[in-house]
């Protein structure tokens, strides 16, 4: 019944449609996510050294690691200053900490201590400080006491609701980054 | 005989000239003189009622095929042509002057729908399978709520929802790719693998919006075993005209307005021009207790076609433009497994702020544009040859919280262009239809490297194409039968990077390494060609008992091929701190679908039972497989797997009048859905729900209606167990928490009210009023079916006022 044509038209608008999907063929580009952190590093000075030790916990994406053991002397200050990473592209490494400095406001760094006894964490008196005036804990200072063991765990919160809480829900916002270094004070 | 009705004629004539010369407002000296022409033949139809049902004028047509009315008044009227062996007809005219009209009547019986091309009737989706659709009046009562709040009137149909402007429908139990939806005659391509991607669709821009519990239309999709939901736009009338509509809308929840208003023109040499709108802006709409913060959307359409209707050859085409900008609850958007844990335990919202329009991220923004072309051609063997052309393009942007440069840049950014074909040719005779076509189908999704973030949904292209055949027998008015059969291959060309990591971890290099194209740093770029060879095949029965009830009985056989998330997705899901992995393994879904219909629908008591069952092979369903550490912390990670599963479930009508002033109606949905290889329940399965309505009309206050519904929504005690434990520190101690992301909310109540009246004339046109109460009694909920039910209750009362123009 169908007309020879309508069979022309068809086959003609079918070539049409052929070639128009096979011309794209193009490759994706490899996407270096931006923003993403992949890497934590705590560096850790004795009050009085002049060279820092540096503490990396890595993301899944790199190569497995234990988690990093931090070796600390009792009853000594340490000033400890915490840094994030995009290592993503391992040829262009990204320090995130930059962006978190200038929006101090939406950011809130936040320690919480496993374990540890008298351990005690305070902000440097050159941390970054948002508009209000409230450090951001990105620079602080550790004071240790008696031997112990335990871990620290470090959190980076996006749009924290509250920038004075002791516990990670009272701060609220995103969780950003929660990674664990472990603690030995001898 | 022919005597006897020129005398009655005359008669009435006569009346009428007595009666005109009360009448000075209007011009009442036309002359209406239609000639009634065999389509086939082209010869003249003689002895052929005509009634104008406003006037109750009757005349016969001549040897001719001629019939004349004379001193008629200007405006609408509406003839009713009968003929022996035919069924009647119903014509509308809008007469401005005196004309001559040819109208062709098909001459059998069986054709009927199609004797006048600008009949305003809706050709049957199906001869056998029940299409449910929705009035005008619930159509417009739900003109700003999108098209899954609308469908949700129809038993068997649930929304799923990630707030109140996300929503899409779902039917027995499925959603996303297993449910079609045509509009005018095109199957919608837009992004619709995940919970929170609505149809990127104006139902306003339709007349008529119908829908089958199952794959009911192998002309436009054959791997739909949930529904197809088809939006149709009404033929427009032959005859110089111009009509349209206009709805307002006020609603007190989201303080939102709304703007609809569509226009047709229409010559009597059958061209027409149609143009609709929307405007739409809601801010942040209110629960009970609370607002809910950035829930405020914006949406902008608008669209425009034009045709020529003729007899032997119709031609159409048309353009829409949908866009749309919707904001998600801010509190909804989380880091990792604590912040979620942290949600759930809270009663109210983590991040309330105060009233307002503004959408900050999270948020997402939607533009679907549409250029279709339609020609078709009928001949004289009673053929009808149709070719259809469509071009979506549909630009997607979903906006997640950011940090620095990267703060108004969009997460995902997919430009997915469709472009189809298709060609069918239909033979009428008088027990059958046979309808065959052809279709090829081009889609190509793009993903923004732009966005900065790993791409959810990789870059494919996707050939599809394939043809069917469908069959309908009317042996006699009690009985017919149909089947038909579809195939289709589909052809993917996917290139998608992967992590490293994950391809050793999942052992990819054995399947897939010849596949690698490139090694870059640290990922992987995989070129894969991807083929499926989906069959489909439906029949089904109807008898008609007596002159009210029917019987009828539909199978399905259904194959889906999996869709390219189910495959390829790759990335972190926000509102519920999971990692979504697709599974490249999978192979073809097969369902079978049986479903029966017994019907009343004459009468004072009517109803309709539809219990139904599906069995699937290859169910594709996502399920959480382990717990993944990342620098954020641990994540439950998801991946998409295939199950055997059965779905069973009925759906019940009930409706009785009591003296045309009273109206009862009631609905039940019931439905089962399990994992057959575990034994467990799926997930996100609609409970219970039953739907009782009263209506009122009062005669002694012309045009007055009110109604009132009630919805109560059952727990679902069926769910799969996905609950996982997390350690968190209380009080200087590690201490496991479970977090429960499974129990499903409690049960429910709706009360909803609505008072309509009118239409009332209004200058010109026509005025109705509605006042709608949603959620009367404010009820706090949550829904078991919405994914941000983890953080807030659902919307509180609205009070919507809705004032229609018809022109």
């Amino acid at each position: 019944m169908l007309k020879i044509n309508y069979i022309k038209q068809t086959v003609t608008l079918y070539a049409v449609f052929f070639a128009l999907g096979c011309s794209k063929d193009s490759e994706p580009k490899q996407i270096h996510e931006e923003e993403v952190i992949t890497r934590v590093t705590l560096s850790v000075k004795k009050e009085g050294s002049s060279t820092p030790v540096l503490y990396h916990s890595n993301d899944h994406h790199e190569d497995a690691q234990d988690e990093p053991r931090i070796a600390l002397d009792s009853h000594s200050t340490y000033e400890v200053e915490v840094s994030f990473y995009n290592t993503s592209n391992p040829s262009d490494i990204k320090n995130i900490t930059e962006e978190v400095q200038e929006e101090a406001d939406e950011h809130q760094v936040f320690y919480e201590i496993i374990r540890l006894s008298g351990i005690a964490i305070t902000a440097s008196a050159d941390d970054i400080k948002d508009s209000s005036g409230k450090p951001v804990f990105l620079k602080t200072v550790w004071k240790t006491s008696a031997p112990t063991m335990g871990e620290i765990k470090v959190y980076l919160i996006h749009e924290p609701t509250s920038k004075t809480g002791s516990t990670p829900v009272e701060i609220g916002g995103e969780t950003d980054v929660e990674v664990d270094f472990y603690v030995e004070v001898e | 005989m022919i005597d006897f009705y020129s005398r009655f004629y005359k008669l009435v004539l006569t009346f009428l000239v007595v009666g005109t010369a009360f009448v000075f407002s209007q011009d009442c000296n036309l002359k209406l003189t239609v000639k009634i022409v065999d389509l086939h033949e082209n010869s003249p139809i003689e002895g052929a009622l005509v009634e104008v049902l406003d006037t109750h004028q009757t005349a016969i047509s001549s040897v001719h095929g001629v019939f004349v009315f004379e001193n008629q008044c200007s405006g609408k009227l509406t003839l009713k042509i009968t003929h022996l062996n035919c069924e009647d007809l119903i014509q509308e005219i809008d007469l401005k002057k005196s004309v001559r009209l040819k109208l062709f009547m098909e001459h059998h019986i069986e054709s009927l729908e199609e004797v006048i091309v600008a009949q305003s009737q809706f050709k049957k989706l199906s001869s056998t399978a029940q299409a449910f659709s929705l009035t005008e009046r619930q159509r417009d009562q739900y003109s700003n709520r999108g098209l899954a709040v609308a469908l949700e009137q129809i038993s068997g149909v649930n929304t799923l929802k990630s707030g109140n402007s996300i929503v899409k429908p779902v039917i027995h139990g499925m959603f996303g790719s297993r449910v079609g939806i045509v509009y005018d005659g095109v199957l919608l391509e837009n992004q619709q693998w995940g919970q929170d991607h609505a149809p990127n669709v104006d139902q306003n821009a339709f007349e008529n919006i119908r829908l089958i519990k199952g794959a009911g239309t192998l002309k436009f999709t054959g791997d739909t075993p949930g529904g197809v939901i088809v939006l149709e736009s009404k033929p427009p009338k032959i005859g110089d005209s111009l009509y349209g509509k206009t709805i307002f809308n006020g609603m007190t929840n989201g303080r939102g307005l709304n703007l609809i208003t569509s226009w047709v023109k229409s010559y009597p040499s059958g061209n027409f021009f149609k143009i609709q709108g929307t405007i739409k802006k809601n801010g942040d709409f209110t629960a009970p207790d609370y607002i809910l913060s950035n829930t405020g959307n914006t949406e902008n359409n608008f669209s425009f076609s034009l045709g020529r209707n003729k007899i032997l050859s119709q031609w159409k085409m048309g353009y829409s433009f949908f866009s749309n900008e919707l904001g998600i609850l801010r509190s909804s958007h989380i880091g990792n497994v604590k912040d979620l844990l942290r949600a759930i335990e809270s009663d109210v919202p983590l991040v309330i702020n105060p009233f307002g329009y503004d959408l900050n991220p999270p948020k997402q923004k939607n533009e679907h544009h549409t250029t279709r072309f339609q020609y078709t051609k009928r001949n004289q063997s009673n053929g009808k040859w149709t070719a259809r052309y469509s071009w979506q393009r549909n630009h997607r942007k979903e906006f997640d919280v950011r940090r620095g440069d990267n703060k108004s840049n969009a997460s995902i950014d997919l430009l997915l262009n469709t472009h189809t074909f298709n060609s069918n040719y239909e033979w009428n005779r008088s027990s059958y239809v046979f309808d065959t076509g052809i279709f090829l189908q081009i889609q190509d999704n793009y993903s923004n490297p732009e966005t900065k973030v790993k791409r959810l949904i990789p870059d494919y292209l996707k050939y599809r194409y394939g043809s069917y055949f469908t069959a309908t027998f009317t042996p006699s008015n009690d009985f017919n039968y149909d089947f038909g059969m579809r195939w289709e291959r589909q052809d993917y060309l996917v290139q998608k990077f992967y992590d490293n990591d994950l391809w050793e971890a999942r052992n990819y290099e054995q399947a897939f390494g010849s596949s690698v194209i490139r090694e870059i740093s640290n990922q992987k770029l995989v070129k894969r060609n991807v083929v499926f060879n989906n069959l489909s095949f439906n029949g089904g029965i109807k008898f008609n008992i007596g002159s009210s009830q029917a019987l009828g009985f539909n199978f399905y056989f259904t194959q889906r091929a999996p869709d390219i998330s189910e495959m390829f997705s790759d990335g972190l899901h926000h509102a519920l701190a999971t990692i979504e992995y697709g599974n490249p393994f999978l192979s073809q879904e097969t369902t079978q679908k049986m479903v029966l219909n017994f019907e009343k629908k004459k009468g004072t008591f009517q109803y309709n039972i539809s219990p139904y069952l599906t069995l699937a092979q290859n169910y594709i369903i996502i399920e959480p497989e382990g717990i993944q550490q990342t620098i954020r912390g641990a994540f439950p990670y998801w991946e998409y797997k295939s199950v055997d599963a059965t779905l069973k479930g009925f759906d019940l009508d009930l409706s009785y009048s009591i003296h045309n002033t009273i109206r009862l109606t009631h609905s039940t949905s019931w439905i089962e859905a399990v994992n057959r290889s575990t034994g467990t329940s799926l997930i996100n399965i609609p409970p219970l729900t039953l739907r009782n309505h009263v209506q009122f009309t009062i005669p002694r206050w012309k045009s007055f209606v009110v109604g009132w519904t009630s919805k109560n929504v059952f727990r679902q005690n069926q769910f799969p167990d996905t609950n996982f434990v997390i350690e968190v520190l209380e009080k200087g101690t590690v201490v496991n928490k479970l977090v429960d992301i499974s129990s499903p909310p409690s049960a429910y109540h709706d009360l909803g009210m609505e008072l309509h009246w009118g239409p009332y004339p209004f200058f010109t046109d026509k005025i109705s009023l509605s006042l709608i109460f949603e959620n009367m009694l404010n009820a706090s909920y949550r829904n078991y079916l919405d994914r941000l039910r983890f953080y807030a209750d659902e919307m509180g009362r609205n009070v919507m006022l809705q004032i229609k123009i018809q022109h």
